[in-house]
C-alpha cells in the first residue's frame, strides 16, 4: 500500500516539475499555471515526505513464551 | 505519534496557503509578467527613408526577457500608451502602426497560426477585410510572414501590412496601415520602420 501511495506521489510531483519548467503555457495561462504546477509539487514533495517519515502502529511484543 | 508527519503536513498547509496568496490573493500580480518602464524611453535617432533624413525614436523593449528586441517609430507618430506587454501603438494623420509580441504554442508554427488563426479571425471581426497579398520574407535574418489586406473604417479605405516575424515562443508582429490612396507612398517609411526591428537577444 506504501508503495502505491509513494509511485502516486512521485507522480504528482513529475507532473508538478513538468508544467512548471517544460509545459509551454499560454499568456493567457500563467497564473493558472504557477498555482497548479507549485500546487503539484508541495503536494508531491510532502507526500513523498510523509510516506517516508510514517511509522505504521507497532506490533506488540509477543511475551507467552 | 508521528510528530515529522503532522509537522510536514501543517508545513504543508502553510505553503499552500501562501501559494494561494501568491496566484491569486493579496500577493497576486507577481506571476503576471508587466510593461517594463524602461521600454518606454525611447532614443532620438535618424533614418535616411527616399534620401531624406528623418527623425526617429528608437524603443528597447525590455518586458519579456527571451524576447528583448528594438524597433524605430518616426517621431512625428503620436504614441498611445500600452500597458500591454511588448507592445507599441502608433497613430499618424493617414494611418497607424503598432508592434506586439505574440504567443506562439509550440504545437503549431507561425505560418499555421498566421493562415489557421489570426487570419480567419480577421475575416469575421474587420469591416471590409480581404486579403491583397501573402508572403515570406525575411526581416534582419529572422524568417517573417507578411500579410497585407484591405479593410474599411468609418467610411474609409485603408490597407494595412501586418509582419509576423519568428522569435523564441513569441513571434513580433507588426502592423502598418494607411488611407489606401496613402498606401504605395507610405511603403518606403513602412519598409524603413521594418527593417529597424531587431531581436537583441538571438
Amino acid at each position: 500500500m506504501r508503495q502505491i501511495f509513494l509511485f502516486v506521489s512521485l507522480a504528482v510531483l513529475g507532473f508538478g516539475f513538468y508544467l512548471k519548467f517544460f509545459y509551454d503555457v499560454p499568456d493567457s495561462q500563467i497564473q493558472i499555471n504557477f498555482f497548479v504546477s507549485w500546487f503539484l509539487i508541495i503536494v508531491g514533495g510532502a507526500s513523498i515526505l510523509m510516506n517516508l517519515f510514517w511509522s505504521g502502529p507497532r506490533k506488540k511484543k509477543n511475551n507467552d513464551a | 505519534m508521528n510528530k515529522k508527519v503532522i509537522t510536514i503536513f501543517i508545513v504543508t498547509i502553510a505553503a499552500l496557503a501562501m501559494l494561494w496568496a501568491y496566484a491569486f490573493g493579496p500577493l497576486s500580480g507577481t506571476t503576471i509578467p508587466k510593461a517594463n518602464p524602461a521600454s518606454l524611453q525611447p532614443t532620438a535617432t535618424r533614418t535616411t527613408v527616399n534620401n531624406q533624413n528623418v527623425p526617429f525614436n528608437a524603443y528597447h523593449n525590455r518586458d519579456l526577457t527571451e524576447n528583448f528586441y528594438t524597433i524605430k517609430f518616426p517621431q512625428t507618430w503620436q504614441s498611445q500608451s500600452s500597458t500591454q506587454v511588448g507592445n507599441y501603438q502608433f497613430i499618424f494623420s493617414n494611418g497607424s502602426g503598432s508592434s506586439a509580441l505574440q504567443d506562439v504554442a509550440d504545437n503549431t508554427t507561425l505560418e499555421l497560426f498566421v493562415l489557421s488563426h489570426d487570419e480567419p479571425s480577421f475575416k469575421k471581426t474587420i469591416p471590409g477585410y480581404g486579403r491583397v497579398n501573402y508572403q515570406k520574407i525575411s526581416v534582419n535574418g529572422n524568417d517573417a510572414y507578411q500579410l497585407t489586406y484591405h479593410n474599411v473604417a468609418s467610411g474609409t479605405d485603408y490597407e494595412t501590412v501586418k509582419t509576423y516575424i519568428t522569435g523564441m515562443d513569441h513571434a513580433a508582429v507588426i502592423t502598418l496601415t494607411a488611407k489606401q490612396s496613402d498606401f504605395v507612398g507610405m511603403q518606403p517609411l513602412f519598409a524603413s520602420i521594418l527593417n529597424s526591428f531587431q531581436w537583441e537577444n538571438k
